[in-house]
C-alpha cells in the first residue's frame, strides 16, 4: 500500500501557540491574523505498508498522529508522535514527515515558525487473488542437468502413520471458492533457502491450494488445465529466517506454490496428514547465479571527493583479464597507466608509482603484490568496495601526491554460514565465514603453487636451480560486532612472498652466494576499528599493529635487511552542525621503527657502501574538512592536512585543499578541486651512506574540474579536466657537498619538478541486473626535469592515449561473458646509442641518448572471460575461463633488450595469448 | 662483497625475460670475438718514490698508485685473428679527475662537449707543489699520450684527499676503419650515434691507500697542516692485480680419449683436430685476493670485505661450455665445433683463439689468450 501524504493531511496552522496545560481540553484554534501566510506544502511522499508487518497474523492498523514544527526553512523539526499505533508505523510516519518539504509560512511578509500536525492512516493491504491453474511458467529445471533443487523434506511424525497431536481440522466444504484462508490450525510450517549458498528467501509468497490427482512431490512439469477457482486456499509470506506457516489446510493433498522475486516459480504437492503438523525445506533457484545478492551495508562517506570512481565485488571478480583482483582491476579506469606485462605497478594520473598510496581499512598497506605483479596481497572476495580517487583527494589521505586506492573490507555474512574454494592458475583460496552472536566474522586464506609447476617446466640444462621456488601465501581475518552505540571490527591480514634461485654454471666447482638470488617479504598486520554514531556525531577510532620484514640478497653484491614494526592510530569525530554545515576533524600518528642492513653498490658511483641503522620515525597528523552547503545545489568541502615528520624527515608540511560540487541539475553535476599535497621521500634517499639526510619533502598541487551526467538505464557519463604542478622531487645529484665538516657526494637533491595534465572521460553502465561495462579513454601529459634550468622530458610512464572497453554480460543459465579491449601508446624510453666498454667491471655502459626520447610501440590487446555456474541445493559451482591476449598479439613491446655492447637491440614483447582457467565451489 | 653484480645480473635479466616470454637467441654473444675489441685495461706501478712501499719483489705489481707513481696502462686488444699488437692500432688516452662516489665516465661526460685538440697535455707533478701553501689542481680532463700503453704519473692534487680517483679514457679505432680523430669527434661533441668500430673504454686508476700516501708525506716531512698520519702497522697495502701461475691444457677427443695434459703459457699455440674438446683449467693464486675495508654508515666505521675472482671467456669459433667461472682454479671446456653464431662450419685459417681474464673485484685484472691450431680435415 502506498499512502501520498500530501496537501489533504494539512491541518489548519496554529502560528506560535503553545500546547495546552496538562488537564486542560485542547482549545480550537484562533483564526489566523490578516498579515499571516500559511506553510505551503511543495511535495509529496510515498509510504509502503512494510511487508513484515503485513505478513504477521494480525498486521497493526490505525492512524498515527505526528506534530511538528514548520520551520523558517520550510523543513519539519521537532517531530514528536502524538498518537501512536504501532512502533514500527510511528517510526515510518515520522521518517515520511521528515521528508515533507514547506515554502515557509510568513507574517507580515517574514517567515515564521509555526506548529502543524497531520494524520497518517495505516491499513494493512488485502491479501492478492489466488494465482489462476494455468501451469505454471516453469518447471523449475534450469538446464535439464538434473540437478537436486527443490527436493522437498516433507517431514511429518517420521514413521507415516498419520496419527499426530495437531488441532481439529476445518472441513473443507466449509470453504469457498475463492476464499483465502488465514485462520484455523496450523497444518503447515516450512522454510524456504536459495539454492547454492542456502541463505533465507524472506517475502515469498506461499499459496495452498488442493492438489487434486497430482501426486506427492515437486511438480516440474507445466500444468495445462481449465482455469477455475480452488476450493480452498491458504497463504502465507515467508520471515526473514524463510520460515512460514499455513493454517486451516484440510486433510488430504495440498499444492504449494511458492512465488519469490528473482526465483523460479516452485510447486510441490504435499501430504497432509490429520493431526499432524507437516514441515518441510525447499531450495528455490534463483533466476541467475549472484553470490553478492546478500548486500552488505557499508557507511558512505559523506564527504564528496572531485573524483572517485568505484567498483563493486561482482563487476571486478569477472572482469576479464585481470583474474578478479580488486587493484589489476583498477587499471581500467581512466587515469591510470598500463603497467608493463599486466605487473603490480599503480601510475595514477602521470605520477611515478610511489606516490600513490593504497589503504585497506584506514590504514596503508605497505605491499600491494605478490612477487610484484602477480596478485594482490588480500582477497579481492573479502572488500566490499574498492573506491579509486585520482587526485585531489580529502585531507583524510597524507603522505601522497599521486592518487588514492581506498579499499574498504567488508563484514562476514550473517545469513547464515558460507564459504568456497577457488583455485586458478596461480594459486588456491579458502574462504568462511558467518555469524557470531550479533556479529560476524570471516577468514580467507590463499597459497600459490607455482613452486611445484615452475621445476617442471624449467629445463634441466638452463642452468637454473629453484633451492625455494617462489611461493607466496595470505590470509585476512575479519571479526565484526556491535558495541555501545557502534561496531567493532577486529582485523587481520598478512603476506608471505619468498624464493631462492641458484644459477650455478656448468663449471662451477664452488656454489656460494655469487651464485644466488634469495628475496623474502612478509608482513603481519592486526588493526581495531570502531565507529560509532551518537546524535550529531560520528566517531572512529582504530589503531593498527604491522610487523614487516624484507630480505635480499643477490649475486653477493647486494644485500638488503629490514625489519619494521608500524604503530598507526586514526581518530576522527565529525558533526552535523547544521543542515548546510558539516565539520570531521581527524588525526593520525604514525610510527616506523626500523632496523635496516644494506650493502650495496651506491646509486651513483662504482663503490659498495654499507648501512646499518637503526631508528624510529614520526609523522603525526591532524586534518579537517567541512562540507558546507551554500546552496541546495552548490556544496564547498575546504580541508587542510597539517603532517610533522621527525626521525628519518625533519620537516612540517601544511596543505590547505578545497573542493566543490554543484548539482547544475538533478542528473547533471559539477566537481572542481585545487589542493596542495606532500610527500616523503624514501627511506634509502634520506639514508647516511646512500642518500642525502638533507632532502625535504616532496610537494605537488592538483587542480581539476570535471562534470559527470546520469542518463537513463543506469548510464553515467563523466569528463574530468586535470593539471598537476610537482616541485621538490627528489632527483639523482651528482654534485660533491660539505656536510657535517666533510665534502661528501650529495646523490639526491630535491631539484626536481614535474607537470601532468590531461583529460579523462569515463562512459559506464552500472551493474543492474544483466549488463555493466565502461569506455573509459585518457589523453593526458607528463613531463618532469631534473633541475629549473632543464628542457621538459617526457616522464617514463607516459602514456599519452589509454583507451579501454570493457562489457560483461549475464546470460541465460548462469552463463557470463566478458570482453576487454585496449589500446594504449607505448612508453617513452631512454634509448642506449652505443656502448661504452667499463674495464672496472668487465662490461659496456649503455650510452644513453635523449631521455624519453623514443616511444614504444603502441598496445593493444583484447581479454576474453566466460563464467558458467552450477546452482545445487547446498552448494554452487563455477567454472570460469579467463584468456589474456585473445588474439595473440605478439607486436606488443614492453621494452627492448641490447646486446653486450649495446650496439644492437632485440623487442621482448608482452606476454602471448594465456588461458587461465579457474573452479570455485562455495557454499 | 664484489662488484661483478652487474655483469652477473645482466647476463640473468635476458635468460629469466626469454624464459618468460619465449624470445630467440637473435642477439650478438658476448663471448664471441668478430670484431676488434678492448677485453680489459690493467694498470700497474712501474715507478714509485717511495721507498720501502713494496717490501716484497715478488709481490705482484699494484694497481692502486700513489701521487708521483708510474703507471704504466695496457689495454687487452683482441680480434677474431688473435691478440692485437700495439702498433697496429694509435688509441688517444685521456685522463680526469673523478669526484667521490661518482660512476666511470661522469667526469668527461660533464666535460663534453669539447674538441680533442684543445684537450691539454698532462703534466706530471712536482715535490715542490708539498711546499706550497695549496695542493695544485688537477687539470682536467688532460691527454695522457697517444700510443696504445702509455705510462702515467700520478698528479698531486687535493681531491685525492677526498677519495678521488682518476678517470683513464681510451679512444681509439679498429685495425682498418674509422681513424681515432673521426672515434673521438662524435664522442667528444656529445653525439648521440657513434661509429660501431670504434673502441671506447673507460677505466679507474685507484688513487691510494689514502693512509699509505699520509705515512709516506709523514716520513717526507710534507704531511699538510691538519692531518695526522695513521700507524705504518695499521695500514692496508695497496690494490694489486692478480696473477696467474698456471694453464693446463688437456685434449678430449670425441671418442673420450685423452693425451696428456700440457702445461702452457699465454700466446701458446696447441694442435687439436676438429670436433675435440680441449679443457682449459687457469691457475690464480688464493692468497693474492686481498683484504680491503668499505664504509659503513658514511665513514662512521668500516667493514672488512675479501676479493673474489671473476673470470670471463672468449673465444673466435667454436663452443665454450660457460663464458664465465668464478674460483681460483678454473676450467672451462672448448669444443671445436661450430657454435651457433659461428658464419664457417669450420675456423678460418684452421685457427682459433681463446681469450681468459680475470678480475679480483677491485681493479686487479689479468688475462692470457691460447692459440689453436685446428686440424679440420675430418669435419664433415
Amino acid at each position: 500500500m502506498a499512502l501520498a501524504l500530501g496537501f489533504a493531511a494539512w491541518m489548519p496552522a496554529r502560528a506560535m501557540a503553545a500546547p495546552p496545560a496538562e488537564g486542560e481540553a485542547p482549545a480550537e484554534a484562533p483564526p489566523a491574523p490578516e498579515d499571516f501566510v500559511p506553510a505551503a506544502l511543495q511535495n509529496s511522499v510515498e509510504l509502503d505498508y512494510p511487508a513484515e508487518l503485513a505478513a504477521r497474523e494480525e498486521p497493526p492498523s490505525g492512524t498515527v498522529e505526528v506534530t511538528y514544527v514548520v520551520g523558517v526553512d520550510g523543513v519539519p523539526k521537532e517531530l514528536e508522535v502524538s498518537q501512536s499505533v504501532d512502533p514500527e508505523l510511528d517510526a515510518l510516519a515520522l521518517e515520511a514527515v521528515g521528508k515533507l518539504r514547506y515554502a515557509p509560512a510568513t507574517y507580515q511578509g517574514n517567515p515564521v515558525e509555526v506548529v502543524l500536525s497531520i494524520q497518517i492512516p495505516f491499513a494493512p493491504p488485502p491479501p492478492p487473488p489466488p494465482p489462476e491453474l494455468d501451469g505454471g511458467d516453469g518447471d523449475g529445471d534450469g538446464d535439464g542437468d538434473g540437478d537436486a533443487v527443490g527436493d522437498g523434506d516433507a517431514v511429518g511424525d517420521g514413521d507415516g502413520d498419520g496419527n499426530g497431536d495437531g488441532d481439529a481440522v476445518q472441513d473443507p466444504e466449509e470453504f469457498e471458492s475463492g476464499d483465502t484462508q488465514t485462520e484455523g490450525a496450523l497444518r503447515l510450517t516450512g522454510t524456504v533457502l536459495t539454492a547454492g549458498d542456502r541463505t533465507p528467501v524472506p517475502e515469498a509468497r506461499v499459496i495452498a491450494i488442493p492438489a487434486g490427482d497430482l501426486p506427492a512431490g515437486q511438480i516440474k512439469r507445466r500444468i495445462y488445465e481449465d482455469p477455475e477457482a480452488p476450493a480452498w486456499t491458504a497463504s502465507a509470506f515467508t520471515d526473514e529466517e524463510g520460515e512460514f506457516e499455513l493454517r486451516g489446510v484440510p486433510d488430504g493433498k495440498a499444492r504449494l506454490v511458492v512465488l519469490a522475486p528473482g526465483f523460479e516459480r516452485f510447486e510441490y504437492v504435499v501430504p497432509v496428514v490429520q493431526g499432524q503438523i507437516t514441515n518441510v525445506r525447499w531450495y528455490l533457484r534463483p533466476l541467475e547465479a549472484n553470490p553478492f545478492k546478500t548486500t552488505v551495508d557499508v557507511e558512505r562517506e559523506e564527504m564528496v571527493e572531485v573524483t572517485t570512481r568505484s567498483i563493486s565485488v561482482e563487476e571486478l571478480t569477472t572482469l576479464p583479464g585481470t583474474q578478479g583482483d580488486a587493484l589489476k582491476a583498477i587499471a581500467n579506469f581512466p587515469g591510470v597507466a598500463r603497467p608493463p606485462f599486466a605487473g603490480g605497478l599503480l601510475v595514477i594520473r602521470g605520477s611515478a608509482p610511489g606516490d600513490s598510496a593504497v589503504y585497506l581499512g584506514y590504514h596503508e598497506i605497505p605491499t600491494l603484490f605478490h612477487f610484484g605483479g602477480i596478485t594482490s596481497v588480500f582477497n579481492s572476495d573479502i572488500l566490499a568496495q574498492i573506491d579509486f580517487i585520482p587526485g585531489n583527494f580529502d585531507s583524510r589521505y597524507g603522505d601522497a601526491i599521486g592518487g588514492v586506492v581506498n579499499v574498504v573490507p567488508r563484514k562476514g555474512r550473517r545469513d547464515g554460514y558460507h564459504g568456497y574454494i577457488d583455485s586458478d592458475i596461480f594459486d588456491t583460496g579458502v574462504l568462511v565465514e558467518g555469524k557470531v552472536g550479533k556479529g560476524s566474522f570471516a577468514l580467507s586464506g590463499r597459497r600459490s603453487y607455482i613452486d611445484f609447476i615452475l621445476p617442471l617446466v624449467i629445463p634441466s640444462d638452463a642452468g637454473l636451480n629453484f633451492t625455494l621456488a617462489p611461493r607466496y601465501w595470505d590470509y585476512q581475518g575479519l571479526f565484526d560486532y556491535p558495541v555501545g552505540d557502534g561496531n567493532l571490527s577486529v582485523r587481520a591480514f598478512g603476506s608471505d612472498d619468498r624464493t631462492i634461485l641458484a644459477f650455478a654454471g656448468p663449471n662451477d666447482d664452488v656454489v656460494d652466494d655469487r651464485n644466488s638470488v634469495e628475496s623474502t617479504q612478509w608482513f603481519h598486520r592486526a588493526d581495531l576499528v570502531y565507529t560509532a554514531r551518537k546524535g550529531a556525531w560520528d566517531f572512529l577510532v582504530t589503531p593498527s599493529y604491522r610487523r614487516t620484514y624484507i630480505g635480499v640478497a643477490a649475486v653477493g653484491a647486494f644485500g638488503l635487511d629490514i625489519r619494521a614494526l608500524d604503530i598507526s592510530v586514526r581518530a576522527e569525530a565529525a558533526k552535523r552542525v547544521s543542515d548546510r554545515l558539516r565539520v570531521r576533524v581527524g588525526t593520525e600518528f604514525r610510527s616506523t621503527s626500523s632496523e635496516v642492513l644494506v650493502d650495496a653498490p651506491q646509486f651513483s658511483g662504482d663503490g659498495q657502501a654499507v648501512v646499518e641503522v637503526e631508528g624510529t620515525s614520526y609523522s603525526p597528523a591532524i586534518y579537517t574538512t567541512a562540507t558546507m552547503a551554500a546552496t541546495d545545489k552548490l556544496n564547498f568541502y575546504p580541508g587542510v592536512r597539517l603532517t610533522a615528520y621527525a626521525g628519518l624527515l625533519d620537516a612540517v608540511t601544511v596543505d590547505p585543499r578545497l573542493r566543490f560540487s554543484y548539482d547544475a541539475t538533478s542528473a547533471t553535476r559539477l566537481t572542481g578541486g585545487v589542493g596542495m599535497y606532500s610527500q616523503s621521500p624514501e627511506p634509502f634517499e634520506l639514508s647516511d651512506g646512500f642518500g642525502n639526510p638533507q632532502l625535504g619533502p616532496e610537494r605537488a598541487v592538483h587542480t581539476s574540474l570535471g562534470v559527470s551526467h546520469e542518463f537513463p538505464y543506469d548510464l553515467n557519463l563523466e569528463v574530468t579536466g586535470f593539471y598537476k604542478y610537482l616541485w621538490d622531487q627528489v632527483d639523482v645529484s651528482q654534485r660533491v657537498v660539505l656536510r657535517d665538516g666533510a665534502l661528501t657526494p650529495e646523490f639526491f637533491s630535491n631539484t626536481g619538478e614535474g607537470r601532468i595534465y590531461g583529460a579523462e572521460l569515463l562512459f559506464r553502465k552500472a551493474l543492474t541486473r544483466n549488463l555493466f561495462g565502461w569506455v573509459s579513454y585518457t589523453l593526458s601529459r607528463s613531463e618532469r626535469r631534473v633541475t629549473p634550468e632543464d628542457p621538459w622530458a617526457l616522464f617514463t610512464f607516459d602514456q599519452t592515449h589509454i583507451l579501454t572497453l570493457i562489457a560483461s554480460y549475464k546470460l541465460p543459465y548462469n552463463w557470463q561473458i566478458g570482453a576487454r579491449f585496449r589500446l594504449v601508446s607505448g612508453n617513452p624510453v631512454t634509448p642506449c646509442t652505443d656502448g661504452i666498454f667499463n674495464a672496472s667491471t668487465g662490461g659496456y655502459d649503455c650510452r644513453l641518448g635523449p631521455t624519453n626520447g623514443d616511444r614504444l610501440p603502441a598496445f593493444h590487446q583484447l581479454d576474453l572471460r566466460v563464467d558458467k555456474t552450477w546452482i545445487y541445493r547446498l552448494w554452487q559451482f563455477t567454472l570460469y575461463l579467463d584468456v589474456q591476449n585473445a588474439y595473440n598479439n605478439t607486436s606488443n613491446v614492453e621494452f627492448q633488450n641490447y646486446s653486450f655492447n649495446f650496439q644492437e637491440q632485440q623487442p621482448i614483447t608482452s606476454l602471448p595469448i594465456i588461458p587461465s582457467l579457474g573452479l570455485k565451489a562455495s557454499f | 662483497m664484489t662488484r661483478f653484480a652487474v655483469p652477473r645480473l645482466r647476463r640473468l635479466m635476458p635468460l629469466a625475460l626469454c624464459a618468460a616470454t619465449a624470445c630467440a637467441e637473435a642477439l650478438p654473444q658476448e663471448g664471441l670475438i668478430i670484431t676488434d675489441r678492448n677485453l680489459a685495461i690493467r694498470t700497474e706501478v712501474t715507478a714509485t718514490v717511495f721507498p720501502g712501499i713494496d717490501p716484497d719483489p715478488m709481490a705482484p705489481p699494484r694497481a692502486e698508485a700513489l701521487p708521483f707513481e708510474t703507471v704504466r696502462i695496457t689495454p687487452y686488444l683482441v680480434g677474431p685473428e688473435g691478440p692485437i699488437t700495439p702498433d697496429a692500432v694509435e688509441p688517444v688516452w685521456i685522463a680526469c679527475e673523478l669526484s667521490p662516489g661518482a660512476g666511470l665516465f661522469s667526469c668527461m661526460d660533464a666535460a663534453i662537449p669539447l674538441k680533442l685538440a684543445d684537450i691539454p697535455e698532462c703534466e706530471a707533478p712536482d715535490f715542490a707543489d708539498l711546499m706550497g701553501e695549496e695542493l695544485p689542481a688537477f687539470v682536467s680532463p688532460c691527454i695522457i699520450a697517444r700510443e696504445t700503453a702509455p705510462e702515467f704519473v700520478v698528479p698531486l692534487a687535493a681531491g685525492i684527499f677526498l677519495g678521488a680517483d682518476i678517470e683513464l679514457t681510451m679512444i681509439s679505432g679498429p685495425r682498418e676503419g674509422t681513424s681515432t680523430e673521426d672515434c673521438a669527434e662524435p664522442l667528444l661533441d656529445g653525439e648521440y650515434e657513434l661509429p660501431n668500430d670504434c673502441l671506447y673504454s673507460v677505466q679507474r686508476l685507484s688513487l691510494g691507500p689514502l693512509d699509505q700516501l699520509l705515512v709516506q708525506l709523514a716520513a717526507f716531512g710534507a704531511l699538510p697542516d691538519g692531518i695526522e698520519a695513521p700507524d705504518p702497522e695499521d695500514v692496508r697495502d695497496g690494490d694489486r692485480n692478480p696473477r696467474i701461475t698456471g694453464i693446463e691444457v688437456l685434449v678430449i677427443h670425441p671418442d673420450g680419449s685423452t693425451e696428456d695434459p700440457v702445461e702452457v703459457s699465454s700466446g701458446d699455440t696447441v694442435m687439436a683436430a676438429w670436433g675435440d674438446t680441449l679443457r682449459v683449467t687457469t691457475f690464480s693464486p688464493e692468497e693474492d685476493l686481498q683484504l680491503y675495508d668499505i664504509s659503513v654508515n658514511n665513514g662512521e666505521s668500516t667493514q672488512e670485505e675479501q676479493e673474489a675472482y671473476q673470470g670471463d671467456w672468449f673465444r673466435t669459433w667454436g663452443q665454450l661450455l660457460s663464458g664465465s667461472s668464478d674460483d681460483p682454479e678454473s676450467y672451462n671446456e672448448w669444443t671445436l665445433q661450430p657454435g651457433s653464431q659461428d658464419e664457417q662450419d669450420t675456423p678460418p685459417n684452421d685457427e682459433a683463439w681463446l681469450y681468459y681474464v680475470v678480475r679480483d673485484g677491485r681493479q686487479g685484472v689479468n688475462w692470457w689468450n691460447l692459440h689453436v691450431q685446428v686440424d679440420s680435415s675430418e669435419a664433415p
